[in-house]
This record gives C-alpha cells, structure tokens and sequence, in this order.
C-alpha cells in the first residue's frame, strides 16, 4: 500500500461522500428548482472525484486519456441536464403558479 | 481495504435508492427525469468503483455511453415536454387551478 493508493482513496471516498449529500438533497428538498440544484453541482463534483480517484488508482498511462475525456464530457453535460431541467420547470410550471403552491403545501 | 469498498459501495446503492423513492413519490414529471438522471450517474460510479477493485481498464468505454446515453435521455425527455401542456397528473391539476382562482 503505497502513496498512490492513499490518494486514490481518499479521492473515491470524497466522491462518494457528495454523491450521498447530493442524493440526501434531492429527497430532502421542497420544490423541483431546489432539487435540481442540489442534484447538479454535488453530483458533478463526486463523479469527478470518484474518476480522479479511478486514474490515479489503476496505474495506467494510456486510459488516463479517456478518464480525461470522460471528465470533460461529464463537466459539460451534468450543469447543462440542469439547466434544461430549470427551463421545463420555469416555463411549464412557474407560470402556471403551481411550484410555489406546491412548496407550500409540503412545509405546513 | 475491503471494507473501505464495501462502505463505498453501500454510500452509492443508498443513493440510488434516495432516487428511487424521489422517482416513486415525485409530484410531478420533472423530478421524475430529475432522478432518472441521479441514477445514470449512481450508476456510472457503481462502474468506476468496479473496475477500481478488479483493476481493470475494460470498463471505461461503459462509461462513456452511459454519460453520453443520459444526456441523450434528457434531452429526449424535455424536447417531448416543451410540446405538451399537462406536466400534471389530472386531479392535481384541478386542485392547483381552483387554488389559484381562489387566491386570486
């Protein structure tokens, strides 16, 4: 057990650790606007910690190209998935004044 | 070292049952796609925590399609969803009109 496999873990463990927050957000929160958010930023920054962790762990020159690969194509799509999600919801929904009934009826 | 994985594992399959029960008990549709997309990504990390403990590099094509398959499914979902009006179900439709009409 050397160096790299200490890094490598507590890469992988970081990353999953805001995997879980960002699952716990989405459960937890009221409305769909709030559960996007806390899907999007924590879920983006786990998985790329957990690939981090995959390169630096398995020891291989070559694949750390298409981990990189990966890691960019993850950072583009995940905010961009929100940011369509937020669309939807603003302009189906909060126009029809139905997200903030909706919130308010889950807190009381 | 193997309880170190086991543990990292059971955080990812918990996350993918928080989606499951958002996917379940969603009011409406968008935080249902909202936790279908969670659970692409569980998923992904499930793949890269395998192929850590197989020390393999086998499975790295596997998450490229499962990134670029989710993004697709999302972007299916909502250019289905920009043409229809009733993102609702029915009842609760009627309920948030009659609502509104009584707040205003």
């Amino acid at each position: 057990m050397n160096f790299y496999d200490i890094l490598s873990s507590i890469f992988i463990f970081a990353g999953c650790v805001f995997i879980l927050a960002g699952s716990i957000g989405v459960v937890r929160l009221t409305d769909a606007l709030a559960r996007s958010h806390a899907l999007t930023k924590s879920m983006t920054l786990g998985i790329i910690l957990l690939q981090m962790g995959m390169g630096v762990g398995l020891y291989e020159e070559i694949s750390g190209l298409k981990i990189i690969l990966a890691i960019l194509f993850l950072l583009v799509t995940i905010p961009l998935a929100g940011h369509l999600f937020v669309m939807v919801v603003y302009r189906k929904l909060v126009k029809n004044n139905a997200v903030i009934i909706q919130s308010t009826k889950k807190v009381d | 070292m193997t309880i170190f994985y086991a543990i990292c594992y059971g955080m990812l399959i918990i996350s993918i049952f928080c989606g499951l029960y958002r996917l379940f008990k969603g009011p409406t549709v968008v935080d249902r796609m909202l936790s279908f997309d969670m659970i692409t990504v569980c998923v992904i990390g499930l793949i890269v925590l395998f192929s850590i403990t197989r020390q393999t590099v086998l499975f790295q094509d596997l998450i490229l399609i499962f990134c670029l398959m989710g993004f697709a499914s999302t972007v299916a979902f909502v250019f289905y969803l920009h043409r229809t009006d009733e993102l609702l179900d029915e009842k609760k439709t009627d309920e948030i009109k009659v609502k509104s009409e009584e707040e205003k």
